[in-house]
């Protein structure tokens, strides 16, 4: 194992350091790396980034050095996000600062992207230096697949059609375009085939801006267009809310797949159909994300990344580790779930650093709520147990889902998000 | 303000408590003290599954609301209270119902 605990290489050192912030701000931690024998390196700053990043440092009692590299400066919280389009919930309430989790665990914190990675030399390449590491964490959430939609991969398109599937701006902007849609006026959403991130997660943002539609605008109407031949998630649940508190509004097509859209006129084509929104919401095929792409470990479907799990290790290279939405496990991809796999990772991580063998029956459980107004949610709830025999994560009897939705399960739901947030970034 | 807890969640709990019925008791006594330093399976074992929780009873059980805290829960009462849940599984409701819980600092 290589021990060398070398920093940023920057081309010009000290001069370059004063002009970058982020290096900067990495060079003037007083934390000290000097005793760590061991860095893991952590690409992504999500829910299973922070989790990978918190529990490695809390579980080695600080005794290896962590390093995050998260391009962006803020954590926005996907869950939850589909309640700024209800209007319950604004984009504010769901983003935080990642000061706390960097300063309670010692991480080390870049802020800068990843442009290339060379799993040879144990490098990682981003666009101010390169850095060393003895073990990679790869949890970069997901990539969208444009090659069916290259009209919408453009900056300018997507401010017109948002996908909002990463929450922020565009989840800002596709309230904003709903604010402003004439009463009487048509929503498109188009769901692409699974699997996706957040299975239920479509289903919940027709609730979500159908609560808002029914209570601002009760004449318009809601075309749900879903790749998949049915309701991926929670179905009977969500057939049941449509009917009941959305009547007569929402028009749920499947097996419907987009294949063009008129950017400029908001209409979306499918195979045999075209639909005309006056709000339209495209989200599209996801894969890992790039990152994953860069360091050659998508080997599955040309899609996504086969690990072990029982350490998360790709099964392309040892010690480049994938978590999270990137990965093809057959499990939802949800935030729990990514905290889960984060923590079995961050475990076996240690073992293997320490050359012990890592838990051979993982267990965990992954939790989650979709709201169908603005204070009911429903959840699915299942614990997932390694089999040894199939290689695979499989849940165990007696998970499920709720026999309604509840205003109580909408308030589980909030603390749920309290304590997952507190749990990944502080 | 006692309430009761979704049928499925309480499964879940229950589900994960199961899977380590030998060993539980440990869990919450000492879920941080892994270290670099040499760490049985079962103390991984227990770490992983106890980790699991967090996203509903907050790190290391630390719960910020909502939920129970599970921090520093009496073992023996731990154990009694899962056991309890598991026997209230099918007919839980009622003012001494296992399945309640109680919400602590946070809200």
């Amino acid at each position: 194992m290589n021990k060398r605990r070398d920093f940023i290489k920057l081309g010009v050192a000290s001069v370059a350091l004063a002009t970058l912030p982020a290096c900067a701000a990495y060079s003037a931690q007083t934390y000290s790396s000097a005793k760590a024998p061991y860095r893991v390196v952590v690409i992504g700053g999500g829910y299973a980034g922070t989790a990978a990043a918190k529990y490695l440092r809390m579980w080695s009692n600080g005794g290896i050095e962590v390093m995050v590299i998260e391009p962006r400066p803020r954590f926005v919280s996907c869950p939850l996000s589909n309640l700024v389009l209800g209007g319950s919930q604004r984009i504010g309430d769901l983003t935080f600062a990642y000061d706390i989790l960097k300063a309670q665990h010692g991480i080390q914190w870049v802020e800068d992207a990843v442009s290339a990675i060379n799993p040879a030399a144990r490098k990682v390449q981003l666009t101010h230096g390169d850095l060393h590491y003895d073990k990679l964490i790869i949890a970069p959430g997901i990539d969208f697949i444009y090659d069916k939609l290259p009209m919408l991969q453009s900056a300018e398109a997507q401010q017109k059609i948002p996908h909002a599937w990463k929450a922020g701006e565009q989840t800002v902007n596709l309230r904003k375009q709903l604010e402003a849609m004439p009463d009487g006026g048509v929503f498109v959403i188009s769901i692409p085939p699974a699997p996706y991130r957040c299975p239920p997660g479509p289903y919940e943002r027709v609730c979500q801006v159908a609560s808002y539609l029914k209570n601002n605008k009760p004449a318009a109407k809601i075309i749900v267009l879903d790749a998949n031949p049915e309701i991926t998630s929670k179905k009977a649940l969500f057939t049941k809310a449509w009917a009941e508190l959305y009547s007569g509004m929402i028009d749920y097509r499947p097996n419907s797949e987009v294949v063009n859209v008129d950017i400029n006129t908001r209409t979306v084509y499918t195979e045999f159909d075209s639909v005309k929104a006056d709000v339209l919401n495209v989200i599209p095929p996801q894969r890992a994300g790039k990152p994953a792409q860069m360091a050659g470990v998508v080997n599955f479907d040309n899609r996504w990344c086969e690990v072990d799990f029982l350490t998360y290790a790709s099964t392309v290279h040892a010690d480049i580790h994938v978590i999270g939405d990137s990965i093809s496990s057959g499990l939802p991809k949800s935030a729990h779930m990514a905290t889960s796999q984060a923590k079995v990772c961050a475990n076996a991580i240690l073992a293997m650093l320490n050359n012990e063998a890592p838990d051979p029956n993982p267990v965990f459980a992954n939790t989650c709520y979709s709201f169908v107004n603005d204070n009911m949610a429903m959840h699915v709830a299942n614990v997932y147990r390694y089999d040894a025999t199939k290689k695979l994560m499989l849940p165990a009897d007696g998970g499920g889902v709720s026999d309604q939705p509840s205003e109580q399960e909408g308030k589980d739901a909030q603390y749920w998000a309290r304590n997952i947030w507190s749990d990944v970034l502080t | 303000m006692l309430s009761l807890m979704p049928k499925s969640s309480l499964n879940l709990c229950w589900l994960i408590f199961v899977s380590s019925i030998g060993v539980t008791a440990e869990v919450f006594a000492d879920t941080s003290a892994a270290s670099i330093n040499s760490q049985s399976i079962q103390v991984r074992h227990i770490q992983i599954l106890a980790a699991s929780c967090a996203a509903c009873h907050g790190s290391n059980g630390n719960s910020v609301g909502g939920t129970p805290v599970l921090a520093g829960l009496d073992q023996a009462r731990f154990v009694a209270r899962m056991l309890e849940f598991r026997a209230a599984a099918s007919s839980f409701g009622g003012d001494d119902a296992p399945c309640q819980r109680s919400d602590r600092a946070g809200n």
